[in-house]
C-alpha cells in the first residue's frame, strides 16, 4: 500500500516517535518543558482540528485531550506544581506503591499469569527476545524486562532501526526489523497491554495517566490494525514456536 | 486507507511537537547474546536476627535465583538451613519493595494519611537529605538522631561511625525494650551475651527462652539434637509447652512473668535448705567471701584499699589476694578493727531466706516440691569436684546450668533475674567451664579490676553522666539496653525531660519502631512530630509511611555485609565445633540489583561527603579506621573517597590477613580457623586464683549511688519516676520486685505472653510479608496468627475455639484475633505469638493478619525495669468475645 | 535397591525447614506442599505436649495410587520410587482418593502467584514450568537429586538431623538397621501398603 521508500521511512519514523513518547511517559516523570509544550495553544488548536472516523485515532485524540485537560482543569499553580502532581500520580499508578489506587502496575507477566496457556515464563521469553533483537536495557534504568515502558521502548528502538535501514536502502535489514516488530507486538504487547489499559480506564477517574493509557490503547489498536494488513509479513513469525525468530 | 495513515502521521508529528527527545532506555548491543546458564554463588544468610553464622548456596538460572540452601562447607551450619533462610528468594523477589527513592508530598502525617509519594532521582533524594542535615549539623548536631534496627545489621559503614563523625550523641535503636538480655552477663562475665555448652552439659534448665528448637535455629537445634542423643536432661520452665518443652524431659508450667520468684526460691533452697554447692568455686572464684561494710560496700584494707576476706585458720582479716591465706570464711560475721563484718555470702543467704518454695508457689503456681526437686537435681547433676582435661588443660567439669532469655530476662525485674541465674550457676561452679554457662566473647572478658572481681563490661558499664541527657535519657538509666520508648516521650515533651532542644531530623535504618516496641500510638505521635524523617527502606512499613524521604535499599542477596563469628546475638546452645571456631562471614552481592536501590553503607558515605564530614581528622573515614581497627596499608586515606566494597575489603584484610579480602568471599561465605578446645573457655585465660565473679553486686550499688549523687548535684529526679522504687533496683542482692501493676483489679485476670515462632523470628527481612513463611505457618501450625488460651480457662469464660476475641491490657492498648483453645498453656496465660497485625495499608496484606502483641505493651515510667529498661512483657489483660461461633 | 527414609520423631522439632527445602527444590506453587510437618497437641494440661507429624509420599511397595491409575501415568521407578508421568496423566484423580496418606495434589489450574494479584515473580516464572495444569503431583524423594547422587532436599536441610535416607535393601545401611531393629515403624501398616517411609516414635 505504501509506495516509496521515503514514505516507508516516514512511517517508521512516526511510529518510533509515538512509541518513544509513550515509553517515556511510563519510564520517566513529566518535566516542565513537556508540560509547557502540552499546554501550548497551538497544540490545543491542532487537537481541535482532528476529527476521525477511526476508533483508534479518536481514542488517541481523546487521550491527548484528557492529558491536557487534566492539567488545564485539575491542577492549579505553576508548571512545577503541575509536574509534582503528575509525579505523584505516576508514582501511585506505576510504582506498585499501594493496592487501592487502581489496577496493578503494567508488567506483562502480571497481566498474563492467569492465561490459559501452559508456559508462563514471560520474563524468560522477553529476555530471549531482547537477546535475539540485540537490544539491551541501559543499566541505570533498573526496570524489569516486562514493564510496559520497556516494551514500548523496544518497539521504538525497532522502528528506529527499521527507519535507518530503509534510509540506507538496506531493505533486507528493514524487513528484518519490521518482522521483529510484528512478532513482538503480537506475542507480547498486544497480548496484554490493551487489557491493562482497559482495566485502568474502567477503574480510575479522569486524569493525566488515564489519558496516557487511552493514548496507548488507541495507538496499539492502530498498530494491530496495521499489523493485520501486513499479515503476510507476520505470518511467518506467528505460527512458528521453537524456531520463532529464524527467518 | 490513506486517510488513516496520514492521520496517524499527523498525530505523530503533533506528538513530536510536544515531545522530542532523542532516545529511551533500550539500546542496540550486539554483545547481548543469549547464554542460558546455571551458576551457584555463595552468600551469608541474614533472614533472621539470629546472627547464626549460616552461609548459603544460591543457585541462579539465567539470572534468576531459583534456590537458596545450606552451605555444606560451613562447619557451623553444616549444610543445614532453617525455614526462614530458605525463604530468602521472596526477600529478593518481593513486589512490595520500595523500588526507587521517594519523596512525601502530603505534609500531613499519620497512619491514616496517604503520603502522596513521588518518585525522585537519587540525586534529588541525597541532596535534599544532605542539605537538611548540613544545616542541622552547623546549628546544633544534637537535633539529628539516628535510629537503627536489626534489618540494618552486618553493616560496614553505619551509625557507630557515622554519628560520632556527624557529631550527634543521639543514637537510638528501634527495638530492644523486649530483649534486654545483656546486663547479667555483662556484669558477671564481661560479655554481651551468654551461651550454653551443650557439648558437655547434662542438666539444663531453660527459663523463658529456647536453646534453638522453638525457632528452629540451624546450628543450635543441631547441637541440641546431638546433646539429647547423648542424654542431656532438659527442664523447660515456661508458661507454654513450647517446641522445646515438648521434647524436654520436663515441662514446668509457670504463671507468666513470675519466674523471678521461682529462681529466688531455687537459690534459697540450695543455700539455706540443702547447703550443698561448689564451696571451692565460691571461695576461690567469687566475691562471696568478701567482707561487707555497713554501707553495703566491700570492707577494705585501710593500707592497700583492697577488699578484705576472713581467714578462719589464722583468725584474721586479710586482703583478698594475700599470699598467706590458708582458707576463706564463706559464712559468718567477723570482728575487724572494731566493726562486725559479714561475708557477702552471709548477706545473700540471709536476704534470700524469705523466698521459700511455698512463697514462690503462691506467685508462680510451681509446686514447692517441684522447686525443691529441681534445686536438688541441678546441684547433683553438676558433678561438683570433678575435672575434665581438654587439650592437656584441666578444667572443672560442671555440666549443669540455668539459662534464661527474653521471656525471663527482658522484662520488669529481668536484670535481677539474670544476676540470679548467674548466682545459681556459680553455686554449681559452672561459669565459663566445660558443660556450663559461657560468656559469648572469648579472651580477656574475665579481666579483674583492682578489687579482684571481673570488671563490668558492655552494658554493665554505666553511661557517663551528663546534663542535659541525650534524647533517650540514657544518662538517667545508665545500664539501659535501649530506650526508644523514652525517646518518644522526650520528642513529645522535651521540657518535661530537661532536654533543651527539639529533634529536627531522624534517620531510620533497618528498624520499625512502631510495630517492634510498646505503645505504637506514642511512637506514631512522636514520628509525626519530627519535622524531617529519612528512612532507608526495604518496604513501605509503618515507619516509612511517616517518613519524608525513602531511600530504597537492596535485598539481602544484593548486598555486601560482614559479621564476625563468635560475636553477636542469640548464640544459644553450642557444641564443641561452634565453640572452637573463630573467623568471619562476609557477603558480596550474588545477583545484580533489581530496582533503583543503594546499599545503606553507600548512602552514609555519600551523605558524609555531601554534608562535609567524610574527610580529615574526626571525619567518617577516620572513624571507620578506628571502628574497624584498620592497620598499616589497610588504613583508609583520610582524604579519599572509598566504596563500601573497598572498605569491606580493608576491614577483612586488616583483621584476617591479605589473602582473606573481599575476593575470597566471591567463592566462600565464611573464613574460619579452629582454636583448641581449651581456648574456647574463658576460664582458660583466667584460671582459679586470677579473677573472681561477682556473687554480691557491689558495682550495682555503686552505680545507683553515683546516679543518686549526680542527680542531686543537678537538683533532679528522673522525670516520671518514683525514686524510692528506682533505688530498689540498684541493690547489691537481687530481690523480689513484685509486679509493676500491683494496683490492677481482678478483671484483668490473665497475663499476656509472646514468643517467636520457627517462621517469624525477630522482625526483620520482612518475614511476616514472606509468602513462603506465611504459607508454612498457615498450612501446618494451628498455633500461629491466633490468640491462645488454656482450654479450661476458656471454658470458664464461656469462650470457644474460633471465637473472635478482643484483648485489652491493663496498661491500655488492645488487639483482636481468633481464639485457639489449647492444653499447651498455663491457665493464667494468654498467648499472642509472633509479630503480626500490622497497620500500614501500603504493606503486604499478609502482614496485617493476626493479632499484634506489642499493642498490649506499655512503657510508662514505673512500668519498666529502671536498670536495663525492660518493660512489663506480661501485661495483665482481659478478654472478651467480639464475634465467632458462639456469638 | 530400595530407597527409604526414617524420620526420627524424638529429634524432630517441627520447624518445617524440610517443607521449605521441598518447596524450593521442586518449585511447587502456592497450596502445594509435597512435604510438610503438621503440628498438633496431645494430652491434657499440664501433661499436654506439642507433637510433630512429618508427611510426604511414602513410596509404598504396595501402592494404592499405582494400582488405581488407569493410564500407567503412576509408575514404579528405580529404587522402588513411585513417580508420575505428566504426559500420561489424564488427571482422573483416583490416585488422590486411593492414597491413605493424602500425599498427592492436583493442579486444577495453572499455578497462581504467591503475591496475590501481583503476578508471578521471576522465581515462580522459572519454576512453575515444571507444574503443568491438570497434573497430579507429589513427593518424588527428589529423584533428580538421587540421580545425581544427592540425598533429598528435606533430608539435607533438617537442622535436627531427624531424617535418615538410604537403601533398605542394604542391611548395612542405617535405615535398614533402624527398621530391622524394630525402632522405626511405618504408618498405617495394617493397610498393607508397605511404605518406604518409617518413623521412630516419641515415648508418650
Amino acid at each position: 500500500m505504501i509506495g516509496s521508500s521515503a514514505e516507508v521511512r516516514a512511517q517508521s519514523q512516526s511510529r518510533a516517535a509515538v512509541y518513544g513518547f509513550l515509553a517515556w511517559l511510563f519510564l520517566k516523570l513529566p518535566d516542565v518543558d513537556f508540560v509547557a509544550r502540552l499546554l501550548a495553544n497551538d497544540v490545543q488548536d491542532s487537537l481541535q482540528l482532528f476529527s476521525s472516523d477511526s476508533e483508534s485515532a479518536s481514542r488517541m485524540i481523546d487521550g491527548l485531550n484528557g492529558m491536557r485537560l487534566s492539567l488545564v482543569d485539575g491542577v492549579p499553580g505553576t508548571l512545577e506544581d503541575m509536574c509534582l502532581a503528575l509525579a505523584v500520580e505516576h508514582t501511585r499508578f506505576l510504582r506498585g506503591v499501594g493496592r487501592a489506587y487502581g489496577p496493578p502496575p503494567p508488567y506483562e507477566s502480571l497481566y498474563r499469569s492467569s492465561e490459559a496457556g501452559e508456559d508462563n515464563s514471560f520474563l524468560l521469553q522477553l529476555t530471549e527476545f531482547y537477546h535475539h533483537a540485540q537490544a539491551a536495557i541501559l543499566s541505570e534504568s533498573a526496570e524489569r524486562v516486562d514493564y510496559l515502558g520497556i516494551e514500548l521502548d523496544l518497539m521504538r528502538l525497532l522502528c528506529d532501526e527499521e527507519s535507518r535501514a530503509t534510509g540506507r536502502g538496506d531493505t533486507i535489514q528493514a524487513a528484518h526489523f519490521s518482522r521483529l516488530q510484528q512478532h513482538f507486538l503480537h506475542e507480547h504487547l498486544l497480548a496484554w497491554a490493551p487489557r491493562y489499559c482497559e482495566s485502568f480506564i474502567s477503574q480510575t477517574a479522569a486524569g493525566f495517566y488515564r489519558g496516557v493509557v487511552q493514548l496507548v490503547l488507541g495507538f496499539l489498536e492502530a498498530e494491530a490494525a496495521m499489523g493485520d494488513r501486513h499479515s503476510d509479513d507476520s505470518q511467518v513469525l506467528k505460527d512458528s514456536t521453537g524456531q520463532v525468530f529464524e527467518e | 486507507m490513506p486517510t488513516e495513515h496520514s492521520q496517524m502521521t499527523d498525530l505523530a508529528s503533533l506528538i513530536q511537537r510536544i515531545f522530542n527527545r532523542p532516545s529511551g532506555v533500550m539500546t542496540r548491543d550486539a554483545r547481548n547474546t543469549a547464554t542460558p546458564v546455571i551458576e551457584t554463588r555463595v552468600s551469608a544468610c541474614r533472614m533472621c536476627g539470629n546472627k547464626a553464622w549460616c552461609t548459603v548456596i544460591v543457585t541462579i538460572q539465567d539470572g534468576v535465583v531459583v534456590k537458596v540452601e545450606g552451605d555444606p562447607s560451613n562447619p557451623i551450619s553444616q549444610g543445614k538451613l532453617c525455614s526462614r533462610g530458605q525463604a530468602a528468594i521472596f526477600n529478593l523477589y518481593n513486589p512490595y519493595r520500595v523500588k526507587a527513592p521517594m519523596r512525601r508530598t502530603n505534609p500531613r502525617k499519620g497512619l491514616d494519611q496517604d503520603p502522596g509519594w513521588v518518585e525522585i532521582s537519587w540525586e534529588e533524594a541525597l541532596s535534599t537529605v544532605a542539605e537538611k542535615l548540613r544545616k542541622i549539623r552547623m546549628n546544633d548536631p544534637r537535633k539529628f538522631a539516628h535510629m537503627w534496627g536489626f534489618g540494618g545489621d552486618w553493616w560496614i559503614v553505619q551509625h557507630e561511625a557515622f554519628l560520632p563523625a556527624f557529631g550527634t550523641p543521639n543514637l537510638l535503636r528501634s527495638h530492644g525494650v523486649l530483649c534486654p538480655v545483656h546486663y547479667g552477663c555483662s556484669l558477671v562475665q564481661g560479655t554481651m551475651l551468654d551461651k550454653q555448652d551443650v557439648e558437655y552439659c547434662q542438666y539444663l534448665v531453660t527459663i523463658g527462652g529456647s536453646l534453638g528448637p522453638n525457632i528452629g535455629s540451624t546450628h543450635s537445634t543441631r547441637a541440641l539434637s546431638n546433646a539429647r542423643e547423648r542424654g542431656i536432661k532438659l527442664v523447660v520452665v515456661d508458661p507454654r509447652c513450647s517446641h522445646e518443652a515438648s521434647i524436654a524431659h520436663e515441662w514446668i508450667p509457670i504463671r507468666p512473668g513470675t519466674d523471678l520468684a521461682f529462681v529466688l526460691a531455687l537459690l534459697n533452697v540450695i543455700i539455706n535448705e540443702n547447703g550443698i554447692f561448689d564451696e571451692r568455686f565460691m571461695k576461690l572464684r567469687t566475691n562471696a567471701v568478701y567482707l561487707i561494710g555497713e554501707d553495703g560496700y566491700y570492707a577494705k584494707d585501710s593500707a592497700t584499699g583492697k577488699p578484705l576476706i576472713w581467714d578462719p585458720v589464722d583468725g584474721i582479716a586479710k586482703t583478698f589476694d594475700d599470699a598467706t591465706i590458708k582458707d576463706y570464711a564463706l559464712e559468718g560475721r567477723y570482728q575487724v578493727a572494731g566493726r562486725t563484718l559479714p561475708t557477702a555470702f552471709t548477706l545473700v543467704k540471709e536476704a534470700v531466706r524469705q523466698y521459700t518454695p511455698e512463697w514462690a508457689e503462691s506467685i508462680t503456681t510451681v509446686p514447692a516440691a517441684t522447686t525443691r526437686r529441681i534445686a536438688r537435681e541441678f546441684v547433683e547433676a553438676a558433678h561438683i569436684g570433678e575435672t575434665i582435661t581438654l587439650d592437656g588443660v584441666v578444667f572443672p567439669f560442671r555440666p549443669a546450668l540455668v539459662k534464661g532469655e527474653r521471656g525471663s530476662l527482658g522484662k520488669w525485674g529481668g536484670a535481677y533475674e539474670h544476676l540470679l541465674h548467674k548466682m545459681l550457676n556459680m553455686l554449681v561452679g559452672s561459669l565459663d567451664v566445660p558443660g556450663g554457662d559461657l560468656g559469648s566473647e572469648t579472651g580477656p572478658a574475665l579481666k579483674p579490676g583492682p578489687d579482684g572481681v571481673v570488671m563490668p563490661k558492655k552494658e554493665a558499664v554505666p553511661v557517663p553522666f551528663k546534663y542535659p541527657p541525650d534524647i533517650d535519657l540514657a544518662q538517667f538509666y545508665p545500664n539501659r539496653h535501649t530506650l526508644p520508648h523514652m525517646a518518644w516521650k522526650v520528642v513529645l515533651d522535651p521540657a518535661k525531660y530537661n532536654i533543651p532542644y527539639d529533634l529536627e531530623a531522624l534517620m531510620i535504618y533497618g528498624g520499625n519502631p512502631i510495630t517492634n516496641n510498646s505503645n505504637p500510638d506514642e511512637a506514631v505521635a512522636a514520628l509525626c512530630k519530627i519535622p524531617f524523617i529519612v528512612n532507608i527502606a526495604y518496604i513501605y512499613d509503618e515507619a516509612a509511611q511517616l517518613s519524608d524521604i525513602l531511600l530504597p535499599e537492596p535485598a539481602l542477596l544484593e548486598r555486601y555485609g560482614i559479621q564476625e563469628v563468635g560475636t553477636g546475638h542469640f548464640v544459644q546452645a553450642q557444641d564443641a565445633n561452634m565453640l572452637q571456631i573463630t573467623g568471619v562471614l562476609a557477603r558480596v552481592p550474588v545477583v545484580p540489583k533489581q530496582f533503583q536501590t543503594r546499599q545503606a553503607d553507600d548512602i552514609y558515605l555519600e551523605l558524609a561527603e555531601r554534608i562535609g564530614f567524610l574527610y580529615g581528622e574526626g571525619g567518617l573515614n577516620d572513624h571507620l579506621n578506628r571502628f574497624w581497627k584498620l592497620q598499616g596499608p589497610h588504613m583508609l586515606d583520610l582524604d579519599k573517597r572509598y566504596s563500601t566494597a573497598e572498605i569491606l575489603d580493608r576491614a577483612l584484610k586488616s583483621k584476617f590477613g591479605v589473602e582473606n579480602g573481599i575476593d575470597y568471599f566471591h567463592d566462600a561465605g565464611i573464613y574460619y580457623k579452629m582454636r583448641s578446645k581449651a581456648e574456647a573457655y574463658n576460664s582458660f585465660y583466667y584460671p582459679e586464683g586470677t579473677t573472681r565473679y561477682a556473687f554480691y553486686f557491689e558495682h550495682l550499688l555503686r552505680t545507683g549511688d553515683m546516679l543518686r549523687q549526680n542527680l542531686s548535684e543537678h537538683n533532679l529526679t528522673i522525670p516520671g519516676q518514683d525514686m524510692a522504687k528506682v533505688w530498689g533496683f540498684y541493690q547489691p542482692i537481687p530481690r523480689w520486685v513484685g509486679r509493676p501493676d500491683a494496683a490492677a483489679c481482678d478483671e484483668y485476670d490473665l497475663f499476656a505472653m509472646n514468643w517467636s515462632t520457627p517462621q517469624f523470628r525477630m522482625h526483620n527481612s520482612d518475614q511476616t510479608g514472606n509468602p513462603l513463611l506465611n504459607e508454612l505457618a498457615d498450612e501446618t501450625d494451628p498455633y500461629q496468627f491466633v490468640i491462645l488460651m488454656n482450654r479450661e480457662t476458656a471454658a470458664c469464660k464461656g469462650l470457644q475455639d474460633g471465637d473472635e476475641v478482643r484483648v485489652e491490657a491493663y496498661w491500655g492498648g488492645c488487639t483482636e484475633g481468633v481464639l485457639r483453645v489449647t492444653s499447651l498453656l498455663h491457665p493464667d496465660a494468654l498467648g499472642v505469638p509472633g509479630n503480626h497485625g500490622f497497620k500500614s495499608s501500603f504493606r503486604n496484606p499478609a502482614t496485617r493478619k493476626g493479632p499484634h502483641f506489642n499493642s498490649l505493651l506499655n512503657s510508662a515510667e514505673g512500668t519498666f525495669d529502671p536498670l536495663h529498661g525492660g518493660i512489663d512483657r506480661n501485661p495483665r489483660v482481659k478478654v472478651s468475645r467480639v464475634g465467632g461461633k458462639t456469638a | 535397591m530400595r530407597y527409604a527414609m526414617v524420620i526420627d520423631l524424638t529429634k524432630c522439632v517441627g520447624c518445617n525447614a524440610c517443607a521449605v527445602a521441598c518447596k524450593q527444590e521442586n518449585a511447587t506453587p502456592p497450596g502445594v506442599l509435597w512435604s510438610k510437618v503438621l503440628l498438633y497437641e496431645t494430652g491434657n494440661y499440664p501433661e499436654a505436649r506439642l507433637r510433630f507429624l512429618p508427611m510426604l509420599c511414602m513410596h509404598c511397595q504396595v501402592a494404592p495410587c499405582l494400582e488405581v491409575c488407569p493410564t500407567g501415568a503412576t509408575f514404579r521407578a528405580e529404587g522402588g520410587l513411585v513417580l508420575v508421568d505428566d504426559d500420561k496423566c489424564v488427571a482422573c484423580r483416583y490416585c488422590i482418593m486411593a492414597c491413605p496418606y493424602e500425599a498427592r495434589s492436583y493442579n486444577s489450574t495453572r499455578p497462581h502467584a504467591y503475591y496475590t494479584n501481583l503476578g508471578l515473580t521471576e522465581y515462580e516464572q522459572m519454576g512453575y514450568q515444571q507444574h503443568p495444569k491438570g497434573s497430579i503431583e507429589k513427593c518424588t524423594f527428589c529423584v533428580h537429586r538421587l540421580r545425581e547422587g544427592k540425598e533429598p532436599a528435606c533430608v539435607v536441610t533438617c537442622p535436627s538431623q531427624a531424617r535418615i535416607f538410604g537403601d533398605l535393601d542394604d542391611p548395612k545401611s542405617e535405615v535398614a538397621k533402624l527398621v530391622a531393629s524394630g525402632r522405626a515403624h511405618a504408618r498405617l501398616e495394617e493397610q498393607g501398603t508397605k511404605p518406604s517411609v518409617f518413623y521412630i516414635d516419641q515415648e508418650e
